[in-house]
């Protein structure tokens, strides 16, 4: 629905009529990216059902007597079921009043301000740290930036990511004061038009995931060993939770009610993962933030898309295969008929995360991260027929690898030949496999995290104040 | 010595919003035709969910009611919803290819 409703505001702008289908469910989405890009007069026409499970007959029925007479009164100035709900022309449009960046908009005690939050749809569901202008102001002794500072515009509500309520929203997320240019560092991420923060509301219902290298993982004192990904260290899981928080209140991105993210299932927010630079030195490997074009003496965050993560992968023994093989199969069992998005759509950047046995294990064997890459990108294979089918699944298009290879959309190693049956690499190029290393360091345990399609890591180096303390 | 009957006090806080100004900007709706007759209606797809029947099926209702209608197809415009560069390229070309194709309104399909 927002690719649907940004390609309207594209002909709108034009000045050209449009006029909007989407699946029953997704009209409030639609409605509030049409507000959030000023063409909330759009009609949105709504086809009753869900269209990827309705038989044929079915289709064919709902759109004769639903679709086609809304498009049509649509197209002619008539009111698609719902009226449009919007003013003729910009100047017949009440703004709104909203309050000012240090406004006072609430005083209670601590139970109302909880309620007053919740009731304005400001948390995420779990108690807030009242953000207090004390509070806010404390940030800013760790930067140099200016409170007013407007980092970017974030989508689907189009509201300005300020300097400001990154500290507001860190305070409510928990965060301290000294995690600020940390903060600062992700928003400037989740405003950079790769990240694509404009389809997080999709249905896919990703989640990002903030990769931390450098020294201020120590100097923080962040979780890098047993339990990486838990909630529980203060450092990981209030940055994490205020990932989710930020993009909720200021990217606008919500579940029911008044719902613009369309997560169909969805799961809950990455804690920070960061790199545990020891056991990275320790083998001689370079480190994520080098991997990631950044000097070695910075601290880099890193954000990329997560939708799933897999199985605990587990290895033993004393041949460097068996290692390989099993980290492959499970690494590949994760991602599934899902690498077409990868092949399709490019961008798509899933990440191995290596407990430091393990990458000890490896770099004793003569294998580092490149040679990893390399094995992941040659070895994990799946069958060309079960990625074409999965395609018709998501999308309900069909897809042939064979007609993209021959549009020089796909390399052609996807088709030596027209087997179905034939085996295509599942990562696009090895170089695109992230590798950090970090975990229980007394086990050998990995775990894969599989991206979205589209979607690069995006990084910035973070920036601490000369003013701190 | 606190009484027991004194009732305790809680602090109170004086908090501050935690969103972002709207830079949100109102596009002026564009004139909708009274009848279709003599009109170019074309279809944009973002190359998902079964957009070619609905096409065929909007065009031909549209085309017994107004005969006179034209209709521009789909693979004009490309995928608006394809790999981030296929997207972005195919947005910003829209308006230039539907006036190229002298286009009155749109559609645009298919969101779920």
């Amino acid at each position: 629905m927002p690719a649907v409703m940004r390609a309207a505001a594209a002909i709108e702008r034009a000045n050209i009529p449009a006029v909007a289908i989407g699946a029953t469910g997704f009209e409030p989405l639609g409605r509030a990216i049409g507000r959030s890009l000023g063409i909330s007069h759009v009609p949105i026409v709504i086809y009753p059902g869900v269209i990827s499970t309705d038989d044929t007959g079915t289709f064919r029925r709902k759109l004769s007597e639903t679709v086609v007479p809304q498009v049509v009164a649509a197209l002619t100035g008539g009111p698609p079921g719902e009226a449009a709900e919007q003013p003729k022309s910009a100047a017949q449009i009440p703004r709104q009043a909203e309050p000012e960046p240090q406004d006072v908009v609430y005083s209670g005690v601590l139970d109302d301000i909880q309620s007053y939050f919740t009731a304005q749809g400001w948390t995420d569901g779990l108690p807030v740290i009242p953000p207090t202008i004390d509070r806010a102001e404390r940030f800013f002794e760790f930067t140099d930036r200016s409170p007013d500072e407007v980092i970017g515009v974030l989508p689907p509500d189009y509201r300005e990511a300020t300097a400001w309520n990154v500290a507001v929203n860190g305070v409510m997320a928990g965060c301290l004061p000294e995690y600020f240019p940390i903060l600062l560092a992700i928003v400037e991420c989740l405003a950079d038009p790769d990240f694509r923060i404009e389809d997080a509301g999709s249905t896919f219902g990703w989640e990002p995931m903030v990769v931390l290298s450098g020294p201020l993982v120590s100097e923080l004192e962040f979780n890098t060993g047993t339990g990486v990904m838990r909630v529980g260290r203060q450092a990981n899981t209030s940055i994490g939770r205020f990932v989710r928080l930020y993009m909720r209140n200021v990217a606008g991105l919500r579940i029911p009610p008044g719902h613009t993210d369309q997560a169909a299932i969805g799961y809950t927010f990455n804690v920070v993962l960061p790199e545990d630079d020891r056991v990275v030195d320790e083998l001689g490997w370079s480190p994520y933030r080098v991997d990631r074009g950044f000097p070695g003496g910075e601290t880099i965050v890193s954000i990329q898309q997560v939708v799933n993560i897999s199985a605990p992968i587990y290895t033993s023994g004393d041949r460097i295969e068996h290692h390989l093989e099993t980290i492959g199969r499970l690494f590949g069992n994760a991602i599934g008929p899902w690498a077409y998005s990868g092949i399709v759509h490019g961008g798509w950047y899933p990440l191995l995360v290596l407990s430091p046995s393990v990458a000890r294990t490896l770099a004793r064997c003569g294998v580092g991260k490149d040679e990893l890459r390399d094995y992941l990108y040659t070895n994990v294979r799946a069958p060309a027929y079960q990625l074409e089918r999965y395609h018709q699944h998501v999308r309900n298009t069909p897809l042939d690898l064979a007609t993209l290879v021959r549009r020089g959309e796909a390399d052609p190693v996807y088709a030596r030949s027209d087997d179905p049956e034939r085996l295509v690499p599942m990562f696009v190029h090895p170089e695109w496999i992230g590798i950090v290393v970090a975990g229980n360091p007394n086990r050998a345990q990995s775990r894969a995290y599989v991206g979205n399609h589209k979607h690069a890591p995006v990084s910035r180096v973070v920036h601490r104040g000369s003013r701190r303390r | 010595m606190k009484r027991l009957d004194e009732e305790p006090r809680e602090p109170r806080y004086e908090v501050v919003w935690p969103l972002g100004k709207s830079a949100v900007e109102i596009v002026d709706e564009s004139q909708r035709a009274e009848d279709l007759d003599g009109q170019t209606v074309a279809f944009v797809w973002d190359y998902l969910f079964r957009g070619p029947e609905m096409f065929e099926a909007i065009k031909q209702e549209l085309q017994e009611r107004c005969p006179g209608a034209r209709f521009v197809d789909y693979d004009v415009f490309g995928n608006i919803h394809g790999s981030d560069a296929e997207e972005k390229a195919n947005v910003a070309a829209l308006p230039a290819r539907l006036r190229e194709h002298r286009v009155d309104s749109a559609v645009v399909a298919v969101g779920a």
